[in-house]
């Protein structure tokens, strides 16, 4: 049985290293190629996305990358599937800030206002400085429309009254605003109210005093095999589309996309 | 159809669960038991039947993770949310979770044998009142076993659980066991239906969705979750252990950040730890005096 055991534990081990060979590999190979510079990503010739009510043709013949996404967005949105609040989950162990700007720029020129970044350790909060600036360099290039739309970058959970819904929000997260939001407004409730009086509505009322609200879309970033949500607000995550992208680093335009096409042809049926 | 099954499993089956064994098995599996209508509009049979062909599933879905070494199994049978559905399908189900828990009454002695312990979780209050009495009893009946642990969550939704933990906790408020000073994030957490379990490490959403819908929102905080197209009637041992095979390689990453956000909170001083344990007993107790409540109705 001594032998018998020992093949299983090898076979065991190789199965589970084959992935991590092929995340060594490319990570290895993202760091002797530089992060791509060269945004003008080119769709491939006669691609068209199938949506559930329409076709989306992506032609050659745009070229501008950000022309194409506020294409896809206002069909999304014509569609009424774009996400108002798309959460960015990142998985990975570095950050790098001037990848997540780009990644930003995509979701705004799609028309996807409010944007949070998770990350459980907090290295994403402890730039809210530099992504300000950076943010408000790269919205000042955009396409007249957006150019005029001022930028908010908040920690964590915002009251309604520092929340403007007109101007472009992105939200820093980590662990430290997902459960203890829920026990702050408990705290809250509990003074304030009999115990009789505490429905679900009553608690999401309390929850709805910040933003921002419920994310439609979640995408995790990384090569971790299947979906987590790694302390991001519980509340918050009741009907969100858990989606996954490759590494940030290593991300392109074309991925974002599809996933906001997969999210569009979506359909949900609340219970029923 | 049975609740206990006998397993067969064939021999190449069974190499593959010995091999999945060499690594960190998962205490606490979660499922999401999706797709029994689709099966059912698929291979052209009535709703019900798909419902329960989804029933035999969980059965041997049960025995495989017994055999895998998976001690507790928690799964969404039915969410508040369902009760919107159109009243016949809603009867349906009822009859039919009252057929499945009337075959687990009988079947006890079987489960103690095996020391299974049943629970369900959710909010029973909104079930008819000889569904409530069955639940129950089922519950009373199997209490006492530890090997392994059925979590059925049945009228369950996450934020409907979160707001009962709230109320608990203000009624402790209310009766002057509990200061506001006391409410943690672990507090709330003991006073959820699941407070006896273990968080889950697993959680398997079959026929393609990729939301929790409302199922175990904070219980799966640092969890690994495993969506697959497969629809639950079709679900294959295959699609188990390939899941098992994802929560090994995402150990790493979720161990680190479930210690990370332990290791971020606030530790009760031991003069509220006194208070919390005297409180978390009141309620008990005030829980099983509405269990008694139902058994003793008519």
């Amino acid at each position: 049985m001594g032998i018998l055991r020992l093949l299983y534990v090898i076979v065991h081990f190789l199965i589970t290293h084959i992935h991590n060979l092929h995340v060594a590999l490319s990570e290895l190979v993202d760091r002797i190629k530089p992060v791509i510079k060269d945004r003008t990503y080119r769709w491939p010739a006669d691609c068209h996305v199938l949506l559930t009510a329409t076709t989306v043709k992506l032609g050659a013949n745009i070229k501008d990358e950000s022309l194409l996404l506020q294409k896809i967005g206002s069909e999304l949105k014509r569609l009424n599937k774009l996400p108002i609040h798309v959460a960015c989950l990142l998985t990975e162990k570095d950050v790098n800030i001037d990848r997540m700007i780009v990644i930003i720029e995509w979701f705004v020129s799609m028309g996807v206002y409010c944007i949070s970044l998770y990350d459980h350790e907090g290295c994403i909060a402890s730039c809210q400085d530099e992504i300000k600036i950076k943010l408000k360099g790269v919205v000042a290039n955009l396409p007249n429309g957006l150019r005029s739309k001022s930028i908010a970058v908040h920690k964590g959970f915002v009251k309604k009254e520092f929340f403007n819904s007109d101007s472009i929000n992105v939200f820093l997260m980590n662990h430290y605003d997902g459960k203890s939001l829920f026990t702050q407004v408990t705290r809250r409730i509990v003074d304030e109210l009999n115990y009789s009086q505490i429905d679900q509505s009553v608690v999401e009322q309390a929850m709805n005093q910040f933003y921002p609200k419920e994310p439609e879309l979640m995408v995790q970033f990384g090569s971790l095999l299947s979906n987590t949500t790694l302390g991001y607000s519980p509340w918050h995550l009741r009907l969100t589309q858990m989606m996954r992208v490759p590494n940030h680093t290593r991300l392109r335009v074309d991925h974002i996309v599809s996933t906001m096409l997969e999210y569009g042809s979506c359909q949900q049926r609340f219970g029923k | 159809m049975s609740w206990i099954q006998e397993s067969k499993l064939k021999w190449y089956e069974t190499l593959a669960v010995n091999i999945l064994k060499c690594g960190f098995i998962p205490k606490h599996v979660a499922f999401i038991m999706d797709g029994n209508r689709r099966f059912a509009n698929k291979s052209g049979v009535k709703k019900i039947e798909g419902h329960s062909k989804g029933f035999d599933k969980l059965a041997e879905v049960l025995q495989w993770c017994l055999l895998l070494g998976v001690n507790e199994v928690t799964v969404y049978a039915f969410s508040i949310e369902n009760f919107r559905r159109s009243e016949e399908e809603v009867d349906q189900l009822m009859s039919l979770a009252r057929e499945k828990f009337q075959r687990l009454l009988e079947e006890k002695d079987k489960l103690n044998e095996h020391g299974i312990s049943i629970r369900v979780i959710g909010n029973i209050g909104l079930l008819p009142a000889d569904l409530q009495k069955l639940v129950v009893e089922s519950m009373e009946s199997t209490k006492s076993n530890t090997e392994a642990v059925l979590n059925i969550a049945f009228s369950y939704t996450s934020r409907d659980e979160m707001t009962h933990a709230v109320r608990e906790v203000a009624w402790g408020v209310q009766e002057d066991l509990l200061k506001i000073d006391d409410i943690s994030e672990d507090l709330i957490q003991k006073c959820l239906y699941t407070r006896h379990s273990l968080q889950p490490d697993l959680l398997i959403r079959t026929s393609g969705e990729v939301r929790l819908s409302d199922f175990l929102l904070w219980q799966t905080t640092c969890c690994t979750l495993y969506f697959t197209p497969v629809l639950w009637p079709e679900f294959a041992i295959w699609d188990l252990c390939r899941s098992i095979l994802h929560y090994q390689k995402n150990l790493p990453v979720l161990e680190k950040a479930r210690k990370n956000s332990c290791d971020g909170r606030r530790q009760p001083t031991s003069e509220n730890m006194d208070r919390i344990e005297k409180f978390l007993s009141q309620m008990e107790v005030k829980e099983s005096r509405t269990r008694n409540q139902i058994l003793t109705q008519a």
